[in-house]
Formats: C-alpha cells, sequence, structure tokens
C-alpha cells in the first residue's frame, strides 16, 4: 500500500488493482453464497480466483494485502463478520496464501495454478477442519473431517483449472501485469 | 450488499455508522446472554432486521448449520436423558448446548448483516480503498448479465477489462458511496432511537442472567 497513491500511466496504481481484484473476490463470494453447500462451511474458492490469477507476479505483501480484502469480502457478503466463522476464514485464507506462495516459488513454471490451488486449498481446508472442531462442533465432529478435505481438494483442483485456462489468454490480466511491474519493477 | 432492497425509512433516517457503531455495541451483550429463550429471541429480532435490512437471507444454509452444530453435540452425551433411539441416547444438557451455540452462530451472522451497510465510509486510505472496491463491485454486479454462457471467460475478461478501465479514469470521487446513492450520512432523531431501543435492550436482557 506504500505506493497505492501514485499514478504513473492512465491512473493505475496498486489501490486500483487491489480494488478491483477484491471486487472479483465479492462478486465470485456472492456467486457461491448462492451456491447450496453439501457440508456446512463448506466453500467451493471461487473467491480465491483473484489471489491465483496474480500469485506469479504480485509481491507476497501484495498477495496478503489482497487475501485480507478477500476475507473482509466474504465477511460482509455471508454476514460472517463478527462470527467465528470469519476467524476460521481468515486462518484459513492466510495458510492458504502462505503455502500457495511457497508452492509458486519454488515450483517456479513447472508446477501449474491447479497444483498451487490445490495446495493452497488443502491448506486452508486443514486449518479450518481443525479450528471448528475445536471451536464449534466438538471432537465428535472429526468424522466430518475426509469429506470435508476431499471435496476441499476436488473444489481446488477445479479453481486451479479455472484459473489456469483463464491466465492463458486475459487481456485484463495481462495489462493488470504490465500495470503492476511499471509500479513495481522486477528486481 | 445491495442497498436496492433496504427498507427506505431505514435508508433514509439510519446512517451506515449508525448501523455499524450499533451492531458492535449490542455485540458484547449478546455474547454475554447465557438464556436460550432470550437467545432464540434475539436470533429472530436480528434475522427480521436483517430482511428489512435489504439482506437475503438462507434459510436452508442457516438450518444444515443448526441441524450439523446440534446433532455434533448431541453425540456426547451429558445431562438427563430424554429419548434412546437405538443406543444412541438423546441428553438435555448435550441438546442444551448445541442448540444454544448453533443459535450463537446463526445470530451473530445476522448482526453482522444488519450492522454493514455498502455506504459505509471509513476514515482515511482503508476508507478510500473500500470506497474503491465497493464502486468496483456494484459495476461488475451492473453488468453481469451482458455476460455469455457460452463464452464465459471471453466475457468475464472484456467486463473486467472495461471496469478497470473506468476505474482508473475515475478520480477519488468512487470512494464516496453515501453521496453516490444519496443515503443518509448523517442519522434523524427517530432512527437513533430505533438503533438505541434495539441495543438498549440486548444490554437489559442481561439482567436476569447476572441476578
Amino acid at each position: 500500500m506504500d505506493r497505492s497513491d501514485h499514478a504513473p500511466d492512465g491512473g493505475a496504481s496498486l489501490a486500483n488493482m487491489l480494488a478491483m481484484l477484491a471486487a472479483v473476490a465479492m462478486f465470485f463470494s456472492t456467486l457461491e453464497y448462492l451456491i447450496p453447500k453439501p457440508v456446512p462451511f463448506f466453500r467451493v474458492g471461487l473467491a480465491n480466483l483473484p489471489i491465483l490469477v496474480v500469485i506469479r507476479f504480485f509481491r507476497p505483501r501484495h498477495v496478503f494485502a489482497l487475501t485480507l480484502l478477500k476475507v473482509v469480502g466474504q465477511g460482509l457478503i455471508n454476514g460472517t463478520l463478527a462470527s467465528y466463522v470469519f476467524l476460521f476464514s481468515l486462518f484459513g485464507s492466510l495458510a492458504s496464501a502462505c503455502i500457495m506462495l511457497l508452492v509458486a516459488a519454488l515450483g517456479d513454471r513447472r508446477v501449474s495454478l491447479i497444483g498451487v490451488s490445490t495446495a493452497g486449498a488443502v491448506a486452508s481446508n486443514i486449518v479450518q477442519v481443525t479450528l471448528s472442531v475445536l471451536f464449534i462442533f466438538g471432537p465428535s465432529s472429526w468424522v466430518i473431517a475426509p469429506p470435508f478435505l476431499i471435496l476441499g481438494t476436488i473444489a481446488g483442483v477445479l479453481v486451479g483449472a479455472v484459473a489456469e485456462h483463464f491466465s492463458s489468454y486475459s487481456t485484463w490480466l495481462q495489462r493488470l501485469r504490465s500495470d503492476y511491474h511499471q509500479l513495481e519493477p522486477v528486481s | 450488499m445491495s442497498l436496492r432492497r433496504q427498507h427506505p425509512w431505514m435508508l433514509g433516517n439510519v446512517s451506515a455508522s449508525l448501523l455499524f457503531w450499533g451492531g458492535l455495541m449490542a455485540l458484547p451483550a449478546y455474547l454475554l446472554q447465557g438464556d436460550l429463550a432470550i437467545r432464540l429471541a434475539q436470533v429472530v429480532l436480528f434475522g427480521a432486521l436483517a430482511r428489512v435490512a435489504g439482506k437475503r437471507l438462507q434459510w436452508v444454509y442457516f438450518l444444515s448449520i443448526m441441524v450439523t452444530i446440534t446433532v455434533f453435540h448431541v453425540i456426547v452425551p451429558s445431562g438427563a436423558v430424554l429419548a434412546e433411539i437405538g443406543g444412541f441416547r438423546i441428553t438435555l444438557g448435550a441438546l442444551r448446548t448445541g442448540v444454544f451455540k448453533a443459535l450463537t452462530i446463526v445470530g451473530m451472522v445476522f448482526i453482522s448483516l444488519v450492522s454493514v451497510r455498502a455506504d459505509l465510509r471509513l476514515p482515511g486510505t482503508l476508507g478510500s480503498l473500500a470506497g474503491k472496491i465497493f464502486w468496483s463491485f456494484e459495476r461488475i454486479m451492473e453488468h453481469r448479465d451482458g455476460m455469455s454462457v457460452r463464452r464465459p471467460f471471453r466475457s468475464a475478461d472484456a467486463l473486467l477489462t472495461d471496469v478497470y478501465g473506468e476505474l482508473a479514469e475515475m478520480d477519488e470521487t468512487v470512494a464516496h458511496t453515501a453521496g453516490r446513492k444519496r443515503t443518509a450520512t448523517r442519522s434523524s432523531g427517530a432512527g437513533r432511537a430505533a438503533v438505541g431501543l434495539v441495543v438498549v435492550a440486548q444490554w437489559v436482557a442481561l439482567i436476569p442472567v447476572f441476578r
């Protein structure tokens, strides 16, 4: 956010990029809110798409900023901002962002966005299942962990496939990348 | 987050910041409440207020949360046995804890839905960023019907390119949602009284708990 007020080219600024990506995450949260869920608290993870498509060129601090905006946006859409669910989502998303950044950095171009997304989904689901067992459902609910994790992994693969496909030709993403590199030159 | 479905009286008399602070003041009293009957009344009240605030409530979703949380608590027996199905005992203590916890979570979601409105203006850089996010979100929602089912990715890409271009050309006025939407930036006396009544009721309901 340190250079967000600079608008060097056609009004491009970090604030505009983050706002746009967070708005897309909110749009997907709205779509997800309307999808019936097989397991309570389960999410397909469509709102992760904006994070996935920029994870290879955004700096980690900006990925984390976007993750926080996504979580707050989800909280606003789902109305979970003042509940435990918000904290589960926050910790799950932060764990997911850490793992996705790690996999994207270590794997470089050998790991596709499907791999990055799947790793993030697994991390997020492990954290969220653990927290919900500890604070909401009680120890007897460990039985829901396997189906929750399996569904989460499948969703992660699908979201990753969508992100990979979209990234391959999106002109919006090309413009975003070019604007970002003007603001944050690659060292 | 749309303001279209919100009750016109609420939009004209209650500012977004009063709603936000009202929700924040009601929340501790809500969390301290330990009586099941009062908790149920609170959930009904905040559910009704969320509807007045124009929020869409997915009853099936809330019901599934209620049932799942309750069932998982009933698995671990505690207190008097109410019924026995096969070898499985349903106990009063476990049932009460499960229902109370489930209602608490659903009620918290309702409080959030009531307290946060799209024209809530936060100060500083974060406030400006929030305004831009809401502006972009509204633009995407307005133009989502223009997306093609046959070419979802290409049409989504075109939509995002347009909105991003518009955002880049706009100045900081996009951050002022209240101005754009002509919603109340200051609450009327009636609006303050209505929000105050709801908040005070939550704290008054704590009196029997602490007696």
